[in-house]
């Protein structure tokens, strides 16, 4: 038997006992976990509480402990008896080697250790009892270490198997990792590749979006640019409505269907209706209006193909121009504008010229005539008179003098009714010899008293007829004779007539030998008053009105008129008529 | 001997043709206007009559259409010697019957005389020229 130790162990246990009030609950709560199998005895020797350990060791469950006298857990119960009768003697722990009971069936040897405990009054509160294994701590420690070793020598075998499962783990993962590696890279690879297309993608989407923002810049810029147009065009429209309608002429407009599309103010002023009058009727329809859309209809429904001009007039002394344009776009025909303008006006001051050149030609002629008469008397009748040569000569020189003004003033009186476009004449079937025939009369004589040569160059046979006014066309030739006969001081004339054209014309030629035009002058020759300027020098005359005129005869009979010339060299002076067969409808120059 | 009126306000003209005229073995009268000229011819029944156009108190034209209204005197021949010669006016003296219509400044009195001369050679149905055709 063990005495009392003393310790800090023991220290410890009665500091702890003396300070804790509920040793029980300590005990239930934290006591009882600790790995020491140890119970609470009451003063009446039944077991309070235990721990774990103590349950675990002897195999009883608490509820068979709990209350349980101590004793009936030992086996040899008179030694136990005699254990706990030191133990109420002593103060400190006494320690014993006894057999308990365990569950299940079965004894066990315990190294017994217990101490009496006191609450604060002194009183006894039983004992504390603890047990131990008998030889259990060396045991413990061998088979702890025993344990230790096989369980280190497990752990080495299973160092051991997972180093080798490391090793071939590191191996695989080697592998895994060289495969895994060469996945990433050819996924590397692959994934370089789509980003490079992606790229490359992006780029031409960019490219794209650049493209069609430009496009839409471009249609935004197109959009502006049309609407401006559109708004110039709007303008224009404008522009040309205000013209049409301000237009101080009629202007009528027929579409492509012959319908009237468009009348503008002046022309509904001139026929005197209004527009739904007339508007999209067909000429048919149009002639019915009124009378003056007949007298309109009836002028130009069968001209309506081509351009032309037509004077008409309407009953009250109203003189209309009638103009009419094809108007075509690209080729196609689009319809037909009618241009009215009025020439009242006009036709009122023709017909003043007119009577004034009357007037003018018969005042201008009327003393031209009497000296004429007068000084062409005492010429003839020289006999009679006997006057003196000197005075002779004079009043012959005034005779011609007055010859070249009633020229003159004839030339003048033919011009201004030229230009009126009233040289009216009549043409006839005319055999060319009876011109011809004319001519030589009135000028071969002369000619040759010039000391001039004159020749005639015609063909044998009979030409044909031309279609002429034989005043008129005489008049020409008179013109082209007078100038050779003024233009040239020595040589001779030639007159020719010739079919040219495989008998389609006819081509009458005076050529002289006098001196010729010269060539930045020949451009002029046919102008009114023009007179070129190497005869203006000479000791000659001319109104410069003749070629003028006989440009006009020719051109109004459908001919041609010209001349070849070099100065110093001559001139031929030709014109063309149409003959009968071919050219006889030409149109009298309106 | 044939009797021949001449119709014409200028005295120059007048005279000078006058003479040559009875130079030619014609008898001529003389009137100075269209009125005188009318009352002359009335009462003398002339075989041609040489008129002038432009005349104070009546012209040319007004005598033409006084002598074609009277039957008497209606188809007495005329020849309108004149100076205006515009293609209406002839038109219309053809209208009235006219014979022929010569500008005095294209014609010298001699050849006005030719005329005359020539005019009555062919009065008995013969192709008389128009002096300005020839």
């Amino acid at each position: 038997m063990n005495t009392e130790r003393e310790t800090s162990e023991e220290g410890g246990l009665e500091h702890f006992c003396a300070t804790n009030k509920n040793f029980c609950g300590h005990m239930r709560n934290t006591a009882c976990l600790l790995p020491i199998a140890f119970c609470k005895v009451d003063p009446s020797g039944r077991i309070e509480c235990c721990s774990k350990m103590f349950k675990e060791t002897l195999g009883y469950r608490e509820s068979e402990l709990l209350g349980l006298p101590i004793l009936s857990l030992f086996k040899k119960k008179r030694k136990a008896k005699e254990f706990l009768r030191v133990l109420s003697e002593s103060e400190g722990v006494i320690d014993d080697m006894l057999t308990l009971e365990t569950k299940p069936e079965g004894e066990v040897s315990f190294d017994v250790s217990a101490r009496s405990i006191y609450n604060e009054e002194g009183v006894s509160a039983g004992y504390l009892l603890t047990l131990k294994r008998k030889g259990s701590g060396d045991d413990f420690e061998r088979e702890v270490r025993k344990r230790v070793r096989e369980e280190t020598a497990e752990t080495e075998k299973e160092k051991e198997r997972v180093k080798e499962l490391e090793e071939v783990l590191e191996i695989r993962v080697n592998a895994r990792t060289r495969e895994l590696k060469e996945i990433a890279q050819l996924l590397e690879k692959k994934a370089r590749k789509r980003m490079e297309k992606l790229e490359e993608k992006t780029r031409e989407v960019e490219k794209k979006a650049k493209m069609e923002e430009e496009s839409r810049v471009a249609l935004l810029n197109l959009a502006e640019d049309l609407e401006e147009a559109s708004k110039k065009a709007e303008e224009e429209k404008d522009k040309t409505l205000a013209i049409v309608n301000n237009f101080t002429d009629g202007l009528l407009f027929f579409n492509r269907y012959k319908e009237l599309a468009l009348i503008n103010p002046q022309g509904k002023k001139i026929f005197n209706i209004e527009e739904d009058e007339v508007l999209y009727k067909k000429p048919s329809e149009l002639k019915e209006v009124n009378e003056r859309f007949t007298i309109l209809m009836n002028a130009i429904e069968g001209e309506m193909k081509k351009v032309f001009r037509k004077e008409m007039s309407f009953i009250d002394e109203v003189f209309l121009e009638v103009t009419s344009v094809v108007v075509e776009n690209e080729g196609k025909e689009m319809g037909v504008l009618v241009i009215i303008h009025d020439i009242t006006r006009e036709k009122k001051v023709e017909k003043l010229k007119t009577e004034f050149v009357s007037l003018a030609a018969h005042q201008l002629r009327t003393p031209l005539a009497g000296i004429k008469w007068s000084l062409g008397t005492i010429i003839e009748e020289k006999q009679v008179f006997n006057l003196d040569k000197e005075v002779m000569e004079i009043i012959e020189r005034a005779f011609e003098a007055n010859e070249r003004m009633v020229v003159l003033v004839n030339d003048l009186l033919n011009v201004t009714r030229i230009e009126e476009g009233k040289y009216v004449y009549e043409p006839k079937d005319v055999d060319v010899k009876e011109i011809v025939d004319i001519a030589l009369e009135e000028y071969k004589d002369l000619i040759e008293s010039r000391g001039l040569g004159f020749r005639l160059e015609m063909p044998e046979e009979t030409l044909p007829k031309i279609k002429a006014d034989m005043e008129e066309i005489s008049l020409v030739v008179n013109n082209f004779f007078d100038n050779a006969l003024k233009y040239t001081k020595e040589g001779e004339v030639v007159l020719k007539v010739e079919s040219v054209e495989c008998g389609k014309c006819l081509k009458v030629t005076v050529s002289d030998t006098g001196v010729g035009i010269p060539e930045e002058q020949q451009e002029s020759m046919f102008n009114k008053f023009f007179r070129a300027e190497n005869v203006q020098l000479m000791d000659t005359d001319g109104s410069g009105l003749g070629l003028f005129i006989s440009k006009n005869i020719i051109e109004a009979h459908g001919g041609e008129i010209g001349f070849e010339s070099g100065e110093g060299e001559g001139s031929s002076f030709f014109f063309t008529i149409p003959t009968v067969k071919e050219g006889a409808n030409i149109t009298p120059n309106e | 001997m044939k009797r021949v009126i001449i119709v014409e306000d200028e005295d120059i003209l007048r005279d000078l043709l006058k003479r040559k005229l009875e130079n030619n073995g014609y008898e001529v009268e003389i009137a100075l206007e269209g009125e005188e000229g009318l009352r002359k011819i009335k009462e003398q029944k002339p075989d041609l009559v040489l008129l002038d156009i432009v005349m104070p108190k009546m012209d040319g034209f007004t005598v033409m259409e006084e002598i074609r209204k009277d039957e008497e005197i209606s188809d007495i021949p005329i020849i309108i010697v004149s100076n205006s010669g515009q293609p209406v006016e002839i038109d219309r003296a053809q209208d009235l019957g006219v014979k022929d219509w010569i500008i005095k400044t294209n014609f010298d009195p001699m050849e006005v005389v030719e005329m005359v001369n020539r005019f009555f050679d062919t009065e008995d149905g013969k192709e008389y020229q128009r002096a300005e055709d020839k």
